[in-house]
């Protein structure tokens, strides 16, 4: 009699075994197929790197800048001459100077834009593209050897301190790395991206 | 025991199916998205321009006047993203756009303005008036908008731009389910 009652529960054990053990399989592969769908692709940041590098000729925009230079007399006491000319300056930023980071705590993906950078300036040699305003009648000859050279120096001076073109520049970079982060981050809904450049940080 | 067992797979395949759908859903381009993109694809052109007064004595008793003023300002170039569709067909994925075109007008910044003017005559004066001002800054602005119009690379580059971002998010998007999408570009009809 215990002889049966022991086996009877000993297959009750095992039954209990092998159902825990098919359970647990199915769990797995389950979980396996949710998880590692065929061709999916594990999202880390050198991925999303990849993918920005890869455009990095996306990186920089032409802006139009017509300005007046003020030229001084040798002593650099008297106005010479005001000098109207047209320009173009290149800004944007090194797409290959972006770091990515994953902060697992905050659920964010943080983008850090290096600064912009201008790439080309540009003063039109066009004689009719230049003009002056002077109280003392100039040869134009004179005026247009020098206005070119000024108007270059000139040109290169101001963008450096100019706020709005470095602000445009960086709204076009921050949109486009935003853009190409997009159908990274859409995969991930619980992580909300954040881009920044080295100004916000500071 | 075998009720515990059948109930618990039951609830496994019901999670497993709805975790399934819902993952899949990312997966997909979708025509919000591609519109998206067309607007972070936009271009914020800064400019910075001059006015010119050139104003001719009239009489002997007027002098030739000049006065240029300074000025900074912002135009956005871009995809009417309203004109953007998007339809898939199995692997493929036709895109409609349009062309590229100023899609917010050239926003002059009233604070950023200087003024350089020649000096007046001291018998012979000829005033240079707000009107006047006012006409100056107008055409400035017109043939500001004629040489960002005129500037076919930048139309050319804001189009390239949606272009490209468009194509990395499709074909970033295949890669993650699997698929290789074959991208169709159709212009959207001018006019319309």
């Amino acid at each position: 009699m215990n002889v049966l009652k022991a086996f009877s529960l000993a297959s009750k054990t095992v039954k209990n075994v092998v159902f825990t053990a098919i359970g647990a399989v199915f769990l797995v592969v389950v979980l396996f197929l949710v998880f590692n769908k065929p061709g999916g692709t594990e999202i880390t940041c050198k991925s999303m790197l990849k993918s920005i590098e890869e455009k990095s000729d996306m990186s920089t925009i032409e802006y139009s800048y017509n300005s007046i230079a003020t030229v001084y007399d040798e002593k650099n006491e008297n106005v010479k001459y005001h000098v109207l000319y047209k320009g173009t300056v290149q800004a944007g930023i090194d797409f290959k100077k972006i770091e990515i980071e994953k902060n697992k705590a905050e659920k964010k993906i943080e983008v850090t834009l290096p600064e912009i950078k201008i790439t080309s300036i540009s003063v039109s040699k066009k004689p009719e593209d230049l003009d002056y305003i002077s109280n003392k009648s100039i040869k134009t000859e004179t005026f247009l050897k020098e206005a070119y050279t000024v108007a270059e120096k000139d040109l290169s001076m101001k963008i450096q301190g100019n706020n709005a073109l470095f602000k445009a520049a960086e709204i076009n970079a921050k949109n486009k790395v935003e853009a190409l982060l997009k159908p990274w981050v859409d995969q991930m809904p619980e992580y909300k991206l954040e881009v920044k450049t080295r100004g916000d940080l500071q | 025991m075998k009720k515990i067992a059948i109930l618990s797979l039951t609830a496994i395949i019901l999670i497993t199916c709805v975790c399934s759908c819902a993952s899949q859903k990312n997966d997909m381009p979708t025509e919000v998205q591609i519109k998206n993109i067309c607007e972070l694809a936009s271009l914020e052109c800064y400019y910075n321009n001059v006015a010119r007064i050139d104003k001719k004595a009239e009489h002997i008793f007027e002098k030739d006047r000049k006065q240029w003023i300074e000025y900074e300002g912002v135009a956005t170039i871009g995809i009417d993203m309203d004109k953007v569709s998007m339809t898939i067909s199995g692997e493929d994925i036709t895109i409609t756009m349009p062309k590229a075109q100023i899609i917010r007008e050239l926003d002059l910044k009233a604070d950023s303005m200087s003024y350089t003017t020649s000096k007046d005559g001291f018998l012979n004066k000829n005033k240079i008036t707000i009107e006047d001002q006012k006409d100056a800054i107008e055409e400035a602005q017109e043939k500001m908008r004629e040489e960002v119009e005129s500037n076919t690379a930048l139309f050319v580059q804001a189009e390239e731009d949606a272009k490209k971002l468009i194509e990395n998010y499709i074909n970033t998007m295949g890669e993650i389910a699997g698929k290789e999408y074959n991208i169709i570009w159709k212009q959207f009809p001018q006019g319309k």
